[in-house]
């Protein structure tokens, strides 16, 4: 059978499960899950939850980890005719029950292990109800579902919105198609190529580029729990496989550097592509990588955003990176029919002027759920989407991500990107992550550079110590930026907020630092002011 | 031992220990205003107390600084 031109997901998979009934959608801890199996279950699921789907197109919150009933229930909520709304599957009860307040949800399906839920009596919606995910497996109902086209929500993806509401972005299945075959274009990816990812499926990338990617064109993917435990599993996995395409934002090859004894062990040079994105992109992550596992130019740094359903540009396959004098990792072009401009003082910049990258692309969303405030933010002259990033692109072309508009730090009249600061900070030994912010105690002095630093000590680690790594991160500091920060502060390990793909949440980290939650969770080891 | 704290944050500040009491912040120490900013921000936190812009004129050692604060407690 010759692959027809497919429209939605759902179409996608009801052909996999026709034309190749045995083949492996995917290998999920050993064991594979075929089309026919995945199709037969979304199709039970989908009758299971009917009832729940009071009219076409209402809201099913999805708590579930990577494996068969993310995909059972993720698609099978669509043939219901309901929108999916996935979230990371370790979310406290406080998020989902916001989340689905805030999407209006009638339903949030959550595995039998998660249950019960911790009553949220103030925040809980009447009318939503808590559904066991196992439960549809004993389901016999016999339903008729509506018909599902292109124009159709496909599911609704809440970005970690850093301070205030997240706000959810729509995506239409003819989004996701269309954003699938630039990334496929643009990445040239084919049904040659063996996936191996580890992200969250409940997110973008991990969910889009990483599994939908793969059933569209039907190849072979090995999927991984998303912990960081697995991330020696990962370069296994990618060596026992002959993978060729991974995907992992920068501090996942950061942490894969730092775990993985004897690297001389592991063949990667299957690898055609290990994509770096959703987090900014380091030269020094991408040499230190490709030189540990004897590998040259497979490192992709890319851009994306959830605005524009996911993937917006990336550098060519198999070419050397660029890199300019400050250090910024060149992310390339836009994919096709993705058109990029620089905003700076509300006209378009040319090349080498730093700016608010805008992007207008035919996947982009038609905007937030039920968020007209933000919409009118979003837009830019109706046909371009505001990344809320900074960047530039060069005589070639080539864009550059500088930093987060909202994240950029003023300090004495200088503009500071955070992840300069991080970038440079990171690198010393004790260190596992830093994050820098500015804060404005509102006097005198204005906005300063704090620099947090979880660092590779515990309660038992001597004040001298403690004080020894302040000194060498001021140093540190000084050496890269010509100043010394305001302060700098010593964090237990896993103290900075991060989103579920490692993005550093700088305002989240900055609201708990000022409202003293930081320090009443006890998770700052020095100093004590 | 308020004296050693002191000397701590003028340390963390600086990323430079401090042994002596009379080192000379600009000559001895290479501050600069922003650092002695940095400085009063920790001790005003650490002991709860506020220092005016003027008053940090007459501060040229660590001795000053220190003294500076007692006064204050």
């Amino acid at each position: 059978m010759t692959k027809p031109k497919f429209r939605t997901l759902l179409e996608v998979l009801a052909f996999r499960a026709s034309d190749s009934p045995r083949k492996p959608a995917f290998f999920f801890e050993g064991k594979s899950v075929t089309y026919s199996e995945l199709w037969r279950e979304i199709d039970r699921f989908a009758r299971f939850i009917s009832p729940k789907i009071a009219e076409p197109g209402e809201r099913v919150v999805l708590v579930l980890p990577n494996g068969r009933d993310f995909f059972v229930a993720f698609y099978g909520v669509q043939l219901a005719g309901g929108i999916p709304v996935p979230m990371y599957h370790t979310s406290g009860p406080e998020r989902i029950f916001s989340i689905s307040a805030l999407c209006g949800a009638g339903a949030v399906v959550i595995p039998a292990s998660r249950l019960p839920l911790p009553r949220m009596s103030n925040k809980r919606e009447p009318g939503i109800s808590i559904v066991e995910m196992e439960l549809y497996r004993s389901s016999t109902r016999k339903v008729d579902f509506p018909g599902i086209g292109p124009e159709n929500i496909a599911f609704i993806q809440y970005t970690s919105g850093s301070t205030g509401n997240p706000k959810g972005v729509q995506l239409k299945h003819v989004d996701l198609i269309t954003n699938m075959k630039q990334m496929i274009a643009g990445m040239e990816i084919s049904n040659r190529d063996i996936f191996v990812s580890w992200l969250p499926a409940s997110h973008d990338m991990g969910l889009i580029l990483m599994t939908m990617v793969p059933f569209y064109l039907g190849v072979k993917l090995f999927l991984l729990s998303p912990n960081l435990v697995n991330i020696r599993k990962w370069i296994e996995t990618i060596h026992r496989n002959r993978a060729t395409f991974t995907a992992a934002p920068d501090f996942g090859y950061r942490m894969a550097l730092l775990y993985t004894r004897n690297p001389e062990k592991f063949d990667l040079s299957s690898l055609r592509v290990a994509l770096n994105a959703a987090e900014p992109v380091r030269e020094r992550t991408i040499r230190a990588f490709e030189k540990t596992f004897r590998i040259e130019n497979r490192m992709m740094p890319a851009y994306g955003l959830a605005e524009a359903t996911v993937g917006v540009s990336s550098w060519p396959p198999r070419a050397p990176v660029k890199v300019d004098r400050r250090g910024f990792v060149s992310v390339g072009r836009g994919f096709p029919d993705v058109q990029i401009e620089i905003l700076q003082k509300r006209q378009f910049a040319g090349p080498g002027i730093t700016g608010e990258i805008l992007v207008k692309s035919p996947a982009n969303t038609c905007g937030y759920w039920n968020n007209e405030k933000e919409n009118t933010r979003l837009f830019w002259k109706k046909e371009y989407i505001r990344t809320g990033d900074m960047g530039y692109y060069d005589d070639d072309g080539d864009l550059y991500i500088v930093g987060r508009k909202k994240n950029i730090i003023i300090q004495g009249g200088q503009n500071i990107s955070p992840q300069e600061v991080e970038e440079s900070i990171d690198a010393l030994p004790f260190v596992r992550f830093s994050a820098a912010v500015g804060i404005d105690r509102n006097h005198w002095e204005g906005e300063q550079v704090y620099v947090f630093t979880e660092v590779r000590a515990n309660e038992s680690t001597t004040k001298t110590e403690l004080i020894t790594m302040s000194i060498a991160i001021v140093k540190k500091f000084e050496s890269r930026l010509g100043f010394r920060p305001g302060r700098v502060y010593l964090l237990k390990p896993r103290s900075i907020p991060r989103t579920p793909n490692g993005k550093i949440m700088h305002s989240r980290l900055k609201m708990q630092y000022m409202d003293g939650s930081l320090r009443r969770a006890n998770l700052i080891l020095f100093p004590s002011y | 031992m308020i004296d050693d704290e002191i000397k701590t944050i003028v340390s963390v500040q600086l990323g430079i220990p401090v042994i002596h009491s009379d080192a000379d912040f600009v000559q001895d120490l290479g501050a600069e205003s922003a650092d002695i900013v940095g400085m009063v921000a920790a001790v005003e936190d650490k002991y709860g107390i506020v220092v005016d812009e003027g008053e940090l004129v007459d501060i040229r050692t660590v001795s000053n600084f220190i003294d500076l604060v007692k006064n204050k407690l």
